[in-house]
């Protein structure tokens, strides 16, 4: 099963059983909701900002072993960062999953989802769903700003 | 008749294809499309080489030879599925542009407004968008009839709906999840009776039953060559000459004229009134090809042997943990769906693949359906006329696998 090794690493595998930042999410934390109806993969992943930073980031829903532990890695990578620090990781992330750039540290786990093309949306569903938050979030403060 | 399984698979060069590399492949995904045997591949190619011109248009002799194989192929699915006329026979890409025909060019002009389209809980989106796309436009109401727990349809909650006289009812033959084959002449017989037309999408039924359109009473009845061994591009749509005669033109341009000139344009007559452009010819003639095949066959046979190869895959799947099978309906159809505890059904589907056994995963293209029965998604093994018993062994190989792989 030598092609599988290469789409389920064994971090994915224990992202997968034993989710990090996986449980209810405060309804006033900030919500958004990443969906892939053609395999019912269905997440909500939930943050709370202090001062700009995520201090802290959960997840609910269900999904397949790469959607799920991709976004197990996702919230363990983004917790503690700022929005803009959080923002340029996830595209960073997307841009290596398109090809260009290299996935490093734990992410290098994914390099392998490029070989199953149809596999490629669950490894970036949270992730998208993730970075539309955060630029909802940021063009709101900057708005705020500009208001006065 | 027994199908002679061995003498099937020679029949289909995709077999010794599949068994070039060890284990051999097994393609477990019927009810997403067939695979063809070499007669319905040797008529698209004998086409193209031997008669390919167009078709209703030229007077030279492949001209007249071209148009003679697609008619004959237009009167071989009148007789397949025994309508009157090959008026009522009308050459699509396929059920979805069949039933976008229906919903272009009798919902919208002939219902008008205000009325409601009843269809089910159990439609293919091809059944289903198409009525959410007019309803935007025509102001029409969707209204939906329920799935039992079992996976059928709720047919009390039929009754009233009808009561009510929607406008049109569309319903799937057969579903393509559950397997459940609705009792088609009863509902028509109903609907009729409350005055309203029916709409069958027939996909799943014409490869495994018999479908006899006047005997069914319903009023249009959509299917696809593809899922019968035939070659993709190519569906049917039947409709009842005396409705097809009142509806407007769906698409525009060639063929589908008898004159026309700067200011306007009349039509020509059925059913060429909803073949514009050149069709897929070649596939038409497949088309032909394809049916005469499942006519040498039997489909009496064919059903024969899905019972039997779909009760051998339930047993076997009833001894894999963890897996669940859902709804155990009509074995003659060869739709087995499932899922696995602990197992997400794209990672079940890969190990699979991985293992060289092609079973599909996913909502089916009928996600209403499976979030009524509040599953993420399903897989689902659907088989045909050349799939063995050791296709099925080699399924619960693959998910005995996926368990160990990942629990």
């Amino acid at each position: 099963m030598m092609a599988l090794d290469t789409l389920y690493k064994e971090i994915v595998l224990a992202h997968y059983k034993n989710p990090h930042n996986f449980g209810h999410i405060p309804e006033e934390w900030t919500h958004v909701e990443g969906e892939n109806p053609s395999c019912g993969d269905q997440f909500r992943i939930g943050m709370a900002l202090e001062g700009g930073v995520i201090s802290d980031i959960r997840f609910e829903g269900r999904g397949c072993a790469v959607s799920m532990s991709a976004c197990s890695l996702l919230t363990e990578h983004v917790k503690g960062k700022t929005l803009a620090e959080a923002g340029r990781l996830i595209e960073d992330y997307l841009s290596a999953m398109k090809g260009e750039g290299a996935l490093t540290g734990e992410l290098a786990a994914f390099s392998g989802v490029c070989r199953f093309p149809a596999r490629v949306v669950c490894a970036t569903l949270c992730w998208e769903a993730l970075l539309r938050s955060i630029n909802a979030r940021m063009k709101e403060e900057s708005e705020c700003v500009d208001n006065g | 008749m027994r199908i002679d399984g061995d003498a099937v698979r020679g029949d289909f060069p995709f077999f010794a294809y599949a068994e070039q590399e060890s284990p051999a492949l097994v393609y477990l995904d019927n009810a997403a499309t067939t695979q063809r045997p070499a007669c319905v591949l040797d008529a698209v190619n004998d086409f193209y080489i031997c008669h390919n011109a167009n078709i209703h248009r030229g007077i030279h002799r492949m001209a007249e030879e071209a148009t003679a194989a697609y008619e004959q192929a237009r009167a071989d699915v009148c007789s397949f599925i025994n309508a009157a006329s090959v008026s009522e026979i009308i050459f699509t890409r396929g059920t979805t542009e069949s039933i976008n025909l229906v919903a272009c060019s009798y919902a919208g002009p002939i219902l008008g407004g205000g009325c409601d389209i009843l269809l089910t809980q159990m439609e293919h989106h091809s059944n289903l968008v198409p009525w959410q796309m007019l309803a935007r436009h025509n102001n029409l109401r969707l209204r939906f009839v329920p799935v039992l727990p079992d996976g059928c349809l709720d047919m009390d909650r039929l009754d009233i709906e009808l009561r009510a006289c929607p406008g049109l009812l569309a319903l799937a033959h057969v579903s393509n999840v559950t397997g459940c084959v609705n009792p088609i002449r009863e509902i028509v017989a109903l609907a009729h009776h409350h005055g309203v037309p029916v709409l069958v999408d027939g996909a799943q039924a014409v490869p495994h039953l018999a479908v006899d359109v006047r005997e069914l009473g319903c009023d249009f009845y959509a299917f696809s060559a593809h899922k019968m061994l035939g070659p993709t591009g190519v569906g049917v749509l039947y409709g009842r000459e005396a409705l097809l005669a009142e509806m407007p033109p769906f698409l525009g341009g060639g063929e589908m004229i008898h004159a026309v000139t700067l200011d306007g344009f009349t039509c020509n007559e059925l059913p060429h009134k909803f073949e514009a452009g050149t069709p897929n010819i070649a596939g038409v003639i497949g088309f032909g090809a394809a049916l005469a095949y499942l006519k040498q066959i039997g489909l009496d046979a064919i059903r024969a042997h899905l019972a039997e190869l779909t009760g051998y895959a339930w047993d076997a799947l009833s001894g894999v943990e963890g897996v669940r099978v859902p709804w155990r309906l009509s074995p003659e159809c060869g739709i087995v769906s499932f899922y696995m505890d602990e197992v997400h059904p794209h990672d079940v589907a890969q190990v699979a693949d991985d293992l060289r056994v092609a079973i599909r995963a996913g909502h089916m293209c009928a996600q209403p359906l499976i979030t009524a029965f509040d599953l993420p998604s399903v897989c689902r093994a659907s088989m045909y006329l050349y799939n063995t018993a050791s296709d099925i062994d080699r399924l619960i190989e693959a998910l005995q696998a996926a368990r160990r792989y990942f629990t």
